[in-house]
């Protein structure tokens, strides 16, 4: 089921969540230093998981930027 | 062996280990959750997953030893088991399982010791398990706790499956602790420090529901509720239109229900935060929460969507900088210990749904225990269920009841309801007020006989003639004696052509004539005017010519009072007792006049100036008359005759308190002038008089009290209090008689003597509930009700209300405002009085809303004063304001002329004004002033400079504590000796509590004639003999009091050798010899100590020569602290107890530095005035004709002084600090401290007891200053009754 998580898609969502343009997220870049909560963390988490993706609010929270999503969730 | 694994602590912990400290035996700290399982369960199974995720977590393996560097956790594992028990055959499992967990909580842990967290598993049904999990805050926070929860629901999973476990993911402690250290020494750390420095520049003052602080308690109290489904999806709704989350929109509603609960704004929240994004303790179980504060501006306009907005932008802004620990930002803002509040009101809304499944078993979990509490904690969780959000409110026990918390839940629920519903309305528009809280308090309607005063008192007379009915100094009049003497008096006024409501003025002194011609008048069916002969003529005038009375009655020596076009009727001419002796003694008239007949016309205090006439109707006397009988009059005889003294003023309205009494059949005593005005003599009458009831103000009460009411032969069975807010020490006092039922009553003249009443019953004072057929109303400025709780004007309504203010329509119409709650036509009184509902239905007055003051129970409007003393020739300007129970006059002179004299000022407004009216001390200034719109801005007047002497310093100990005396009864901070009694405010009750203090003092029986003759300390001690200091004032051992029935405090000098320093602590230790050890250099400069030893051990000999065995108890400030604990280590060594080892910031002794200047040192360690290096010459000049501590000295004593002061420096440190193995209170001086300055904590090595900490605001130097020795002496004496 993973994929449905494309790279574009998980993007859109994280982008959707801090009220920013997809293209304004740099890969690279600590989302947490764009404004993403932990409270926001958790609703991802839910649903990616509930979409098949195997990661938790830790793995996410340990390594927050885009590029290390996109590994993390592809490797599930 | 090798040394066990240890850590630092993390400045997470060591915050919490700090807390701790203060109180050990407090389980505050304890924090708990149980996980309710729904389904089967193996519970060996469950306690095998536990018992192997505590040996994986290595948090739970530590416990905290204190070392030469600072604490620190070492691992070391303490035996530990779950408990197991099965509930089955239990009548009610779960509740029994409950009630384990609450007394499981409230266990307190020893860090050092215990094992710090417990485990239990309860089965409470055939397929219902539940797993309890309590840990000290310090191992764990909320994050980690659901790590183990987690990790133990997967464990167990694989144990039951039969499959084998994933390895836990646990991180090391060790990574978090180096983490931690790392951070301390980072740019980051730098960055966050000044970030938060800036972002607090315009931090407000935290809000807090319950309006005031309190301590710390050692529980929490809780009160739940649910937020259901539908409102929990609107509220997901509206955050995603906002594009914000759920979590921000209840923060953003938690700040809008404070505001509207408190008006305030800024509203101030307090937020934890996980702290653990990019941290290696996302994966480690242990404690790393923060709290910050964030706050949003509240202006009329703004709305749910505001708040949000405003709330989440901070929340961004700071996100970055969350990681920087709030202990150490308290320490940077200076806000640590005691009241001092960084937060206020937190919320805490936890995403962490975790619902873990037990193989398959689905669960819950539910908090138990959330740790500490400053005031008010939302506690706000997701439900596993799905069914919307729980919302668990904490409270300081200290500051909320459940009940109180429990309506809040209920009120935020249905407030947040409204913000959800209309995001986009202004918050202050939406209604916060849940009506069924408010429901039946006013339904006070009561049916009583359609009467008039006259009729009452004729119906009395028919049924008891021959009791006796007035008591005054020089006769007893039975009941029929007095209606003969009232009636003929009526006759004759009827007879003179006083006609039905017409005004008929008493000027009259208090005998029981006055008593006789208010009835009479009424009788008449005129209405009485009350006038006070002592007031001044002018004031006299005005009321006359307001009220245009008919006629006057009044005496020959008071006659010449009037002015001649005045009609008198002099009552002690003879040709009235001729005429009297002619009239019929029987009743006038059938007396059946209307109710709403004006009774009396009382005035008072007029905010522009002059007085006003209240118009008070029968009916609503009689009204109070009914609902005085039925409450308290007669419940409270229950048959009995009853003495009832009338202690208040005819010209006030509170005189019908007591001729309440006289109506319902009682014998009422007319207390004459003399007796009634001093609190002693009032004393011996209720004593030889077996007087039962008493109506007095608070502060009068207060008097009756310390001159001995509780403890005399005779007590009153019944006191009303009333004419101003009751102090809570009253309220207790009182409240703990057994055989004393006492009342509180509450009420302007507008509304009849009492608008409200109370038994005093509950904790804190109240004024109650409203009298029968009376309502009230507390209302916010757009005439809403408030919720309970919430502080609004008290508006009255109902019978009770006056009929409104003589010949002024246009200010009747203002203060007797339409009445939206009642009956078309309803009028209701806007009181100038804050109050709010308590959740019981009773009343709790606040404040004044204006700049009506009480003063000594006298209703004082500053506005009425400003007007009469504008009008002095030599001034433009001027405004009045009540400072600590006393008036204060402001002027700003005439240009050109002389600044006129206080004596000048005080004697024309005593022309005009009564004498509660006069201001005691002036002020002159250039101009008064204003706020923004122009108005005087009475707050921004300066504290009046001349309270102190401006003079000479006391020469002894006697004056010292006389002028500490003097200060405590006139209610100012200071009093020189040269300051006169009088002028500063003092009148005859105060000479009474003066004379009091003096004997318990000083053992010195003052009478008043010495303090009339010598008004000031000076002329006092010298009238007295032995002004100067003598040699025993430098003895080492110095008696400040010899007197006590309890074991005496011992206090040690500071580092000048002194003692009588501590004399301010005279007053507030009352019970106790008190001695001074003195420095042996002051009294034999060749003798002094070369080590600290030698000194301790002189000491020892010196209290042991008072009280040779213990319990000892011992005091020291600054370097005495050191000795004193010296000298406690040393009596525990030799067995003794030390009941009180009493620190006064002073810290362990260390080899000082080298004072860069011993004389500034010493005048700083004295509370001197910071001064610049100097000689000894002008140390000496500085020092001896100044004021403070040493100016008694002579210049050889000042020279021994100044050696012993460098003798304590030298000695400090010449011996390393001993361990005392018990407790110390110790006093932390919170001001002005330098940046290296030491703290409490560094005690904590040398104490086997820990220290209880309590923060007074003052600089080091100003802990003997009369404030902090105040609060200092009520926190030992609390102590010490406590022990």
């Amino acid at each position: 089921m993973t994929h449905q998580l494309s790279r574009a898609g998980i993007r859109a969502e994280v982008a959707e969540l801090l009220y920013l343009a997809p293209d304004e997220v740099p890969p690279g870049e600590n989302l947490f230093a764009l404004g993403l909560d932990s409270v926001g963390l958790i609703g991802l988490v839910e649903r990616w998981r509930a979409a098949g993706a195997r990661v938790s609010f830790v793995e996410l929270a340990e390594r927050p930027t885009l590029a290390e999503w996109w590994e993390l969730l592809a490797g599930g | 062996m090798a040394e066990p694994r240890w850590w630092p602590l993390t400045a997470a912990q060591a915050g919490i280990w700090t807390g701790q400290q203060i109180d050990p035996a407090s389980p505050i700290y304890n924090t708990a959750e149980y996980v309710d399982i729904d389904g089967h369960l193996d519970t060996g199974l469950l306690v095998a997953a536990i018992r192997r995720t505590v040996e994986e977590a290595e948090a739970l393996s530590v416990r905290f030893v204190e070392h030469d560097d600072g604490p620190r956790q070492v691992a070391d594992p303490v035996p530990w088991h779950v408990h197991v028990a099965d509930l089955r055959e239990h009548s009610s499992p779960v509740g029994f399982a409950l009630r384990w967990m609450a007394e499981d909580i409230a266990r307190p842990v020893d860090l050092g010791a215990d094992a710090l967290f417990g485990h239990a598993v309860f089965r409470v049904g055939e397929r219902r398990f539940l797993w309890y999990h309590r840990v000290h805050h310090i191992l764990l926070d909320g994050y980690g706790l659901a790590l183990i929860a987690r990790r133990v629901a997967e464990l167990y999973t694989a144990l039951a499956e039969g499959t084998p476990p994933e390895p836990s993911g646990f991180g090391e402690l060790g990574a978090v602790v180096a983490e931690d250290a790392a951070y301390a020494e980072s740019d980051q750390y730098t960055e966050d420090r000044r970030f938060w420095a800036e972002y607090t520049r315009d931090r407000p003052e935290p809000v807090t529901l319950a309006g005031r602080t309190a301590p710390m308690a050692r529980h929490v109290v809780r009160a739940e509720g649910d937020i259901g489904r539908e409102l929990s999806s609107m509220l997901s709704g509206v955050a995603r239109t906002a594009r914000a989350n759920w979590t921000e929109l209840l923060y953003a509603a938690v700040t809008g229900y404070v505001h509207r609960m408190t008006g305030a704004s800024p509203v101030s929240l307090a937020m934890p935060v996980m702290g653990r994004t990019g941290s290696v303790a996302l994966r480690v179980p242990c404690t790393v929460l923060n709290v910050v504060q964030l706050w949003v501006d509240i202006e009329p306009g703004t709305t749910l969507l505001d708040l949000m907005c405003q709330f989440s932008g901070r929340v961004r802004r700071s996100r970055r900088h969350h990681r920087y620990r709030y202990e150490e930002l308290r320490r940077d803002l200076r806000v640590v210990g005691g009241d001092r509040k960084l937060f206020g009101t937190s919320a805490n809304i936890m995403p962490f749904d975790y619902g873990l499944s037990f193989a398959g078993a689905r669960s819950v979990v539910r908090n138990v225990s959330a740790g500490p509490i400053e005031d008010m904690a939302f506690n706000i969780y997701h439900r596993a269920d799905g069914d919307g959000l729980r919302i668990a409110l904490d409270g300081n026990p200290n500051l909320y009841t459940a009940e109180e918390l429990t309506l809040h839940i209920g009120r935020f629920c249905t407030f947040l309801r409204r913000m959800v519903d209309a995001p986009e309305t202004p918050i202050g528009e939406l209604d916060l007020l849940d009506v069924n809280e408010l429901h039946g308090w006013n339904h006070t309607m009561r049916l009583w006989p359609k009467q008039n005063v006259a009729r009452l008192f004729n119906d009395q007379v028919h049924e008891t003639p021959d009791q006796s009915a007035l008591v005054d100094q020089h006769t007893t009049m039975s009941f029929a004696e007095l209606n003969r003497r009232v009636n003929r008096l009526a006759w004759l006024l009827l007879r003179r052509g006083v006609e039905p409501g017409q005004f008929v003025g008493l000027l009259l002194p208090r005998t029981a004539d006055a008593i006789i011609s208010l009835l009479a008048v009424v009788k008449a069916e005129a209405a009485y005017v009350p006038i006070d002969p002592d007031h001044p003529a002018e004031r006299i005038a005005f009321v006359l010519d307001d009220a245009e009375p008919v006629m006057v009655i009044t005496t020959s020596d008071l006659a010449s009072r009037l002015p001649a076009e005045v009609t008198a009727l002099v009552l002690d001419a003879p040709e009235t007792a001729e005429m009297l002796a002619q009239e019929p003694h029987l009743d006038p008239l059938n007396t059946q006049l209307s109710q709403l007949l004006p009774l009396c016309l009382i005035y008072t205090s007029g905010s522009t100036g002059r007085p006003k006439g209240v118009v008070v109707t029968h009916r609503a006397m009689v009204n109070l008359f009914h609902h005085h009988r039925t409450t308290m009059i007669e419940p409270e005889s229950d048959g009995r005759r009853f003495r009832a003294a009338l202690t208040a003023s005819l010209s006030f309205d509170t005189s019908w308190e007591g001729l309440f009494w006289l109506l319902a059949g009682h014998e009422l005593h007319l207390v004459d002038d003399e007796v009634r005005r001093n609190p002693a003599e009032l004393l011996h009458y209720i004593t030889s008089h077996r007087i039962d009831f008493l109506d007095i103000t608070p502060t009068y009460a207060e008097e009756l009290l310390s001159a001995g009411l509780l403890t005399s032969a005779h007590r009153p069975a019944v006191i009303a209090l009333g004419g101003e807010a009751a102090g809570s020490a009253l309220w207790s006092a009182l409240r703990a008689e057994p055989e004393i039922s006492a009342y509180n009553l509450y009420g302007p003249t507008e509304s009849t003597v009492d608008a409200t009443w109370a038994l005093l019953d509950t904790e804190i004072p109240v004024i109650g509930r409203p009298v029968a057929n009376g309502q009230c109303h507390v209302l916010d400025a757009a005439l809403r009700r408030v919720p309970v709780g919430v502080v609004g004007e008290l508006y009255v309504a109902g019978t009770p209300l006056a009929n409104g203010y003589h010949r002024r329509p246009g200010l009747t119409a203002e203060r007797f405002v339409a009445n939206p709650f009642g009956k078309p036509g309803a009028r209701m009184y806007r009181t100038g009085d804050l109050a709010r509902w308590r959740p019981d239905g009773t009343l709790e007055y606040h404040a004044r809303a204006d700049d009506q003051v009480k003063i000594r129970g006298y209703r004082v409007e500053l506005g009425e004063i400003d007007a009469v003393l504008g009008t002095h020739p030599a001034v433009v300007q001027a405004a009045v304001l009540a400072r600590d129970a006393r008036l204060v006059g402001y002027v700003v002179p005439q240009p050109g002329s002389t600044v006129p004299e206080p004596a000048e000022l005080r004697r024309h407004i005593a022309k005009q004004l009564p004498d509660y009216m006069v201001p005691s001390a002036y002020v002159v200034l250039d101009r008064l002033p204003a706020n923004t719109n122009g108005k005087l801005d009475r707050a921004a007047l300066p504290a009046p400079s001349n309270d102190a002497a401006s003079g000479r310093a006391p020469r002894s100990e006697r004056e010292r504590v006389l002028c500490g005396l003097f200060a405590e009864t006139l209610g100012l901070p200071e009093v020189g000796i040269d300051d006169d009694f009088f002028v500063l405010g003092g009148h005859s009750l105060l000479v009474a509590r003066l004379q009091n203090r003096a004997r318990a003092e000083l053992g010195l029986r003052l009478s008043i004639a010495d303090v009339f003759a010598a008004p000031t300390v000076a002329a006092l001690a010298d009238r007295l003999g032995s002004s100067r200091a003598s040699d025993d004032d430098y003895a080492v051992l110095l008696p400040l009091r010899r007197e006590g029935n309890q074991a005496p405090l011992f206090c040690v000098h500071p580092a000048a050798g002194i003692s009588w320093v501590y004399a301010g602590l005279l007053r507030h230790v009352t019970d106790r010899p008190v001695y001074g050890l003195q420095a042996r250099g002051l009294s034999q400069p060749d003798n002094r100590p070369s080590t600290m030893d030698e000194m301790v051990k002189d000491y020892l000999d010196q209290i042991r020569s008072v009280q040779p065995r213990g319990p000892y108890h011992l005091l020291g400030w600054s370097f005495g602290a050191g000795v004193a604990h010296a000298m406690a280590s040393a009596l525990r060594a030799e067995g003794e107890d030390v009941a009180l080892l009493a620190l006064l910031d002073g810290y362990p002794h260390t080899a000082a530095p080298h004072a860069a200047d011993t004389l500034v040192a010493l005048l700083d360690s004295l509370g001197y005035e910071p001064a610049a290096p100097m000689t000894y010459a002008e140390f000496e000049e500085r020092v001896l004709s100044g004021e403070g501590p040493l100016a008694i000295l002579d210049r050889p004593r000042l020279a021994a002084l100044t050696r012993v002061f460098a003798d304590s420096l030298a000695l400090a440190g010449t011996s390393a600090t001993p361990r005392f193995d018990g407790e110390a209170l110790f006093f932390h001086a919170t001001a002005g401290r330098a940046e290296h300055h030491p703290e409490p904590g560094e005690w904590l090595p040398h104490l086997g007891g820990g220290l209880r900490l309590h923060s007074i605001d003052c600089t080091h130097g100003q802990l003997t200053d009369p404030a902090a020795m105040a609060r200092i002496g009520q926190v030992l004496t609390e102590y010490l009754a406590g022990s």
